[in-house]
């Protein structure tokens, strides 16, 4: 065996109390290393998987003074998965517990249809990263016509 | 006189600190020949140690120029002072900078597994007068076997030259003389030229030339007629 072998041998066995507490913060640092890669790749695996179950758009689209008649030609529009025809505006309203009218964001006021928003799926699966340029405009999350049912982006809430 | 291992020309070695210059060496012309024991006496701070560290490659020099046979140590890069250092010199510092966690012997064999054409380190620690204590680590052996040990290990790849820096130093003077001893033999059995730096002014008797360092220059050199054998010394 090498003289630096033995030497390093020795050196191991006559610091056993420091090499071991080295292997353990190195141990802990693995460890730690290997659950947050674990934790980032089932974070990323879940939320792919619960976009696609749900059929979440990649491009939320609000269209203004759009008669209702163009909800057809809308929703052939390659890539438009679900056209949504309603107003969607802020509006204030007044609870029964609370005196105050509040402002609410996810609130529909339904009036014969003058605008319509749509709802792109152009890319349901894959391709859906936060960090992707998107072209979003909010959408209320109540229950509201749809064109088609089977074309509703999210469920009923 | 035979053929020079060293040839010092106009030899300067400047340290600047802000702006104070310490001129360590000052213009030294010096020739070592092969097989020589050259003693260097001085006070501290006279140049001694600058000189033998450029010789051995672990200094260069300000100005001037220093061969090594004819290999020009001022031009040399780190690499190459490196190779050389590995190949041609074995150094002895006053403390003796054995690894404690190895033998007499793993100290040496720790040169000898990475030099070209090595000694045997059980012959060699047996040159120094060591074949009986060859297990024993560092802290079991005397000042005088430890750095006897050293001197085996600068020796055992078979260097050109072996450069001493104060090898006595840390010694009472029974155990120097064994150790001087020890570098004399080394000298007439393997021929390496010995350079010697020391305070104490007894041991130049055992030099075939002794260099007299003042202020970073050689102030006189003595020739001895002959050399005493290191049991002779006594201080």
């Amino acid at each position: 065996m090498a003289a630096l072998d033995i030497k390093l041998l020795r050196d191991i066995r006559r610091l056993w109390a420091q090499v071991l507490a080295i292997a353990l913060v190195v141990g802990g640092g693995v460890a730690t290393l290997v659950l947050a890669v674990g934790s980032h790749r089932s974070l990323e695996e879940t939320r792919t998987a619960y976009y696609e179950r749900y059929a979440f758009a990649d491009v939320f689209a609000r269209v203004r003074r759009a008669p209702k008649a163009l909800v057809g030609r809308i929703a052939e529009i390659p890539g438009v998965a679900a056209v949504d025809p309603r107003i969607a505006r802020l509006a204030l309203l007044t609870y029964p517990a609370s005196p105050s009218r509040r402002a609410g964001s996810s609130f529909q006021y339904l009036t014969p249809a003058i605008t319509a928003s749509t709802v792109s799926t152009s890319a349901r699966a894959g391709s859906r990263s936060p960090g992707a340029p998107k072209k979003l405009s909010s959408t209320s999350r109540l229950p509201a016509p749809m064109a088609s049912p089977k074309d509703r982006a999210f469920p009923p809430s | 006189m035979p053929q020079p291992v060293f040839t010092a020309k106009a030899l300067t070695k400047t340290y600047v600190s802000g702006e104070v210059k310490v001129n360590a060496l000052n213009n030294v012309d010096l020739e070592i020949a092969e097989k020589e024991v050259v003693v260097l006496l001085g006070p501290s701070g006279s140049g001694k140690s600058t000189l033998l560290n450029i010789m051995g490659g672990l200094d260069r020099p300000t100005s001037g120029k220093l061969l090594f046979r004819d290999l020009d140590l001022t031009v040399l890069e780190d690499r190459e002072l490196t190779r050389y250092r590995r190949d041609h010199v074995g150094f002895v510092f006053q403390f003796y900078n054995l690894v404690p966690s190895l033998t007499a012997y793993e100290n040496v064999a720790l040169v000898t597994e990475v030099a070209n054409n090595p000694m045997d380190p059980a012959e060699v620690l047996a040159l120094v007068g060591l074949e009986d204590r060859m297990q024993n680590f560092p802290a079991q052996l005397s000042g005088g076997e430890q750095q006897r040990v050293a001197i085996a290990r600068a020796i055992a790849k078979r260097p050109a030259v072996l450069l001493c820096d104060e090898p006595t130093g840390a010694l009472d003077s029974k155990t120097g003389i064994r150790v001087i001893e020890a570098l004399l033999g080394v000298n007439r059995d393997l021929g390496t030229t010995t350079v010697i730096i020391t305070h104490n002014a007894s041991i130049q008797a055992v030099a075939d030339r002794v260099l007299f360092f003042a202020d970073g220059r050689i102030s006189r050199i003595q020739q001895n007629e002959t050399r005493r054998e290191a049991a002779a010394l006594t201080w």
